[in-house]
């Protein structure tokens, strides 16, 4: 079995779009509801970072997994302007999908599993990943037009 | 009247005083549409004759008729078959008028020449207006132009602003300054039922047997509604009242029970309130399955919100909130009432929202005395967002539909793709942000005072004054704002100018001219009218794109944009509301006289082809997406939204150890532009002060009327001290005082923060982190300066001596003296300092 890998596989993905969404929320402090909503999005990632730590305890009776793979998704480089704030919320909108499509993975597993506890889990904070995703969707496409045309170079 | 030596006197005639006794006499009432009409007046002379119009302050619509002699304003009087008011008028509708009369009225364009605002012709002014707005658009594309407009506007204008600025130059960059205001009752609506129509009616006071005021000083801030609900409570049958505030309002102080929450945490109490009814079975379970979606997740989200942890988190007693609780889960009818309480503190359209639930679970909806007012503030507001200068399309179409965008098209003949409409339009939080980085270049400001009334008054500040901003104000008044503007458009008043507008219970009054404007003013349409003739806007046949050329022709066209939708003004015209009264929208073929309330059916207005909006996450402001809403197509069922509670953002600490609330005061209204050029009025409440509990002014020392220096993260202010009637570790300013009649920094944003509710985008005015000390008072100055004088006496004798010394010391040839001298003086320096 490859679900105790996975775990820790998505715990580690979960960390880097806390970190993700932490530097956005630091880095665009000037846009006040990048800030605040940035910093919340960034405590359920941790919440979630701490759960699947917990599942993972779990599966001890699995093979030891990977380490996971320490390769980060996207460059935590975060810009400055309203053009630095399209390409980062962008980066995080790519993280959070990759988190999204694991929090899939693992509820499909968890039923095969017939593990109750994990696919409640899977459903629960999954659904938080999805709100992630639709934020930051929603500031994309607000930000888009004015970052691309007017915004000064 | 009288007649003198065969010439005619006139007299003062006031019915009341009401600066004294704002609400006026009872007369006590119960039953539907059965208030007594008592007719407020007050004249400075004899009316040569009256003109009917309608009073412009606050979005209660009282029905008024203005006294005319001689070309002037001489006084005002209600109407007694309005349903608004039948009569009444409160304080500032009495005596603002006076603004109108006001010497130092705008009569003339001004543009800036080499710093300084100068006289300029209408001619001179509108060529550059248009010189600019060509050139910011040509280079810079239409997302460089941005519009910023008042409440107190007419329909008339908002409608032709809103295809100027969406359908002629194509930018998504139009907001009023309800953001500031009623945003979140707009937003709740929405979330709620489908749509921003106000489901209640004026009349629900008439018949309910309890009203809920939430974050509402109707006593000070719709004094007409008030004395009708002290007219109930005073008659048979009188309805309980419940108030939640954290304050004691006069409002508050007149409630069967006060619940007084710590500011930003409306959102447990109100959960709170709703777990107690839903667990006490207080529920209308036929009405919840057949007309609303989520009960499910409601119960489980505010299961989580025992009496004693809303205690916790809110600091209302659980006894007073289960008293609450069994008011308004035991009445039989409830009229509940939403302020800027809730709109302007955290978690705004959540919170308001829930007041919407509470009616939804108990099936309280549609029928008399049970109507919800999330009520708007200003005369205009509600047609700022009827129109589209507020967020949604015109006529309350949803910018994520393109079938509403191509009805909108079709209407003004232009191209789809020239309406911005990968919207939602831009609210002003975020313009500003725009602005700040430089890619808005140009703002035009109509009839609203933003140096004022935004928060972060400091940054504001710099903003308008920003190098590469052009800064247009449109105004009757040089106002703060005007004061870092690059061109002012001088623009008639209210009584100056015909054009309609509606209150907060959907009724449309006319307004019609009274007087001339004064000098070369002209009613914002006019220079609207003349703005997109200039700029040579056309639709899609090349013809002109504002068909119109007068307030009645807006009127027409506008018939025709809101026509089939929930604001259908299709069955009212001029002639129908210069009668006896005003008349509620919806007014068409199945409503021909109006709708006095809406849902009746318990249908709303939720199907995905006629909603406002898909709605949004009411945490994150996440948009539901079209596909997600049409897959759950709630098709006229009302959506219960739960919403946990999110701490506010700034809460006090050691620094800044107290909450600091904003608000009004009766006298007074918006940025005082109005009622402090009437004598009364600003005698009544002449300068700010910041309330304070005994409790927290015997810990920082200060007496009552004592000036106060208030410091938050931001900016500080300076304000006398009143002590009383709030919760200690809370104080309360007043947000009307700026600066043009006394320099100074007292207001309030001064402290205020840049930050908003998700969903609706208003800025959280409600609560901040301050501290305070006590300005010594000039006793102790006088002593300290005497002290600063003595010290700085003893300093210069002292480096006299020195000076002296050391001129004695080179007179002997000593260099090591004058190497000491400037170090003895740099010493004394600091030491006076």
């Amino acid at each position: 079995m490859h679900v105790r890998a996975y775990l820790a596989l998505l715990e580690e993905r979960e960390r880097q779009l806390a970190d993700a969404l932490e530097a956005l929320a630091d880095v665009h402090a000037g846009e006040p509801d990048v800030s605040a909503i940035g910093r919340l999005a960034a405590q359920w990632s941790r919440q979630h970072v701490a759960a699947l730590a917990e599942l993972g305890r779990r599966c001890s009776g699995d093979e030891l997994p990977q380490p996971a793979p320490a390769m980060p998704l996207i460059s935590l480089r975060p810009r400055n302007g309203r053009y630095g704030l399209l390409l980062d919320l962008q980066s995080a909108w790519l993280l959070a999908q990759d988190v999204h499509l694991r929090w899939t993975v693992l509820g499909q597993t968890a039923r095969a599993l017939r593990d109750g506890e994990l696919e409640r889990a899977c459903g629960t904070l999954g659904a938080e990943t999805d709100r992630q995703v639709a934020w930051l969707h929603t500031r994309i496409v607000e930000v888009a037009p004015q970052a691309l045309i007017a915004a000064p170079l | 009247m009288y007649t003198m030596f065969g010439r005619q006197v006139t007299e003062f005639y006031e019915s009341r005083d009401s600066i004294a006794h704002v609400w006026g006499s009872r007369t006590p009432y119960a039953g539907e549409r059965r208030w007594p009409v008592r007719i407020d007046e007050r004249s400075l002379e004899d009316a040569g004759y009256w003109v009917p119009s309608t009073c412009p302050f606050c979005s209660n619509g009282c029905g008024m008729d203005i006294g005319v002699r001689d070309g002037r304003i001489v006084g005002v009087r209600g109407r007694a078959t309005d349903r608004a008011n039948l009569g009444r008028l409160g304080p500032k509708g009495l005596h603002g008028w006076a603004a109108n009369n006001s010497p130092d009225r705008l009569t003339r364009p001004l543009a800036r020449t080499a710093g300084t605002l100068r006289p300029a012709s209408w001619e001179e002014a509108m060529s550059l207006l248009v010189e600019r707005s060509r050139g910011v658009r040509d280079v810079h594309s239409p997302l460089a132009m941005a519009f910023y407009v008042g409440g107190q506007l007419f329909l008339e204008e908002y409608y032709t602003l809103a295809v100027i600025a969406l359908a002629g130059l194509g930018t998504p960059h139009l907001d009023s300054n309800v953001r500031l205001s009623t945003a979140a009752a707009s937003a709740a609506l929405t979330e709620s039922l489908g749509s921003e129509a106000q489901p209640g009616s004026f009349d629900d006071v008439d018949t309910a047997d309890a009203i809920l005021h939430v974050g509402h000083n109707v006593a000070e801030q719709h004094t007409v509604l008030w004395m009708r609900i002290l007219d109930r409570r005073r008659g048979p049958r009188p309805p309980k009242l419940v108030v939640i505030d954290p304050r004691r309002t006069p409002t508050a102080a007149a409630a069967d029970v006060h619940l007084a929450p710590w500011p930003g945490s409306n959102v447990p109490v109100l959960n709170g309130l709703l777990r107690l009814i839903i667990e006490a079975g207080r529920i209308d379970r036929a009405f919840v399955e057949a007309h609303t979606m989520g009960f499910a997740a409601l119960e489980d989200m505010v299961d989580r919100w025992p009496p004693e942890r809303v205690e916790e988190v809110s600091g209302v007693p659980a006894s007073g909130l289960r008293a609450a609780a069994e008011i308004l889960g035991a009445t039989p009818t409830l009229l509940s009432t939403v302020s800027l309480g809730v709109y302007q503190s955290g978690q705004a359209t959540a919170a308001a929202v829930q007041v919407n639930n509470l009616h939804l679970v108990r099936g309280l909806f549609g029928r008399p005395g049970c109507g919800v007012l999330q009520m708007g503030g200003q005369p205009a507001g509600a047609n700022a967002h009827e129109t589209g200068c507020a967020g949604a399309l015109p006529g309350f179409r949803n910018w994520a539909n393109p079938a509403h965008v191509a009805e909108l098209a079709q209407l003004w003949n232009v191209e789809a793709a020239a309406i911005p409409a990968w919207g939602p339009s831009t609210p002003i939080m975020q313009m500003l942000r725009y602005i700040e980085e430089g890619s808005i270049r140009m703002l035009w400001v109509i009839g609203t005072n933003p140096a004022v009334s935004l928060p972060d008054l400091l940054r504001i500040r710099r903003l308008l004054g920003q190098e590469g901003l052009f800064l247009v104000v449109e105004d009757g008044f040089l106002n703060e704002t005007a004061e870092h503007a690059d061109l002012v458009l001088p623009a008639a008043l209210w009584a100056e100018k015909t054009g309609t507008f509606t209150s907060s219970d959907r009724t449309v009054h006319i307004s019609h001219t009274a007087v001339s404007p004064p000098g070369e003013a002209r009613p914002d349409l006019a220079i609207l009218l003349d703005y997109a003739r200039r700029m040579d806007l056309r639709d899609r046949d090349g013809a002109p794109l504002v068909k119109w050329r007068d307030a009645a022709g807006a009127f027409e066209a506008w018939r025709a944009c809101s026509r089939g939708r929930p604001c259908d003004y299709s069955g009212l015209s001029y002639a129908r509301l210069s009668g006896a009264t005003g008349i509620q929208w919806p007014c068409n073929a199945r409503h021909p006289q109006g709708a006095p309330r809406l849902y009746a059916d318990g249908v709303f207005d939720t199907a995905a082809g006629r909603c406002e909006s898909f709605g949004h996450d009411l945490v994150t402001g996440a948009g539901v997406s079209p596909a997600d809403y049409c897959a759950h197509d709630p098709g006229g069922r009302a959506l219960l939204k739960p919403a946990d509670y999110q701490p506010p953002l700034e809460v006090p600490d050691a620094d800044y150890p107290l909450w600091l609330t904003t608000g009004r005061v009766v006298y007074q209204w918006l940025t005082r532009t109005k009622t402090a050029r009437s004598k009364e009025l600003n005698a009544a409440a002449p300068e700010p002060t910041v309330q304070m509990a005994e409790e927290d002014a015997a810990r920082y020392h200060i007496a009552d009327g004592q000036l106060v220096d208030l410091h938050s993260r931001r900016g500080r202010a300076q304000v006398r001290a009143t002590l009383g009637g709030i919760q200690p570790g809370t104080v309360f300013m007043p947000f009307h005082y700026g600066s043009w009649d006394r320099p100074g920094r007292r207001a309030a944003n001064e402290l205020t923060l840049s930050e908003w509710d998700p969903v609706s985008k208003q800025p959280h005015l409600k609560y901040a982190a301050v501290r305070l000390h006590a300005v010594p008072r000039p006793a102790t100055v006088m002593v300290r300066t005497l002290a600063r004088l003595a010290t700085r006496i003893r300093d210069a004798a002292g480096r006299a001596l020195l000076a002296v010394r050391g001129f004695a010391a080179r007179v002997r040839g000593g260099a090591g003296a004058r190497a000491g001298l400037p170090g003895a003086a740099r010493g004394t320096g600091e030491a006076t300092r």
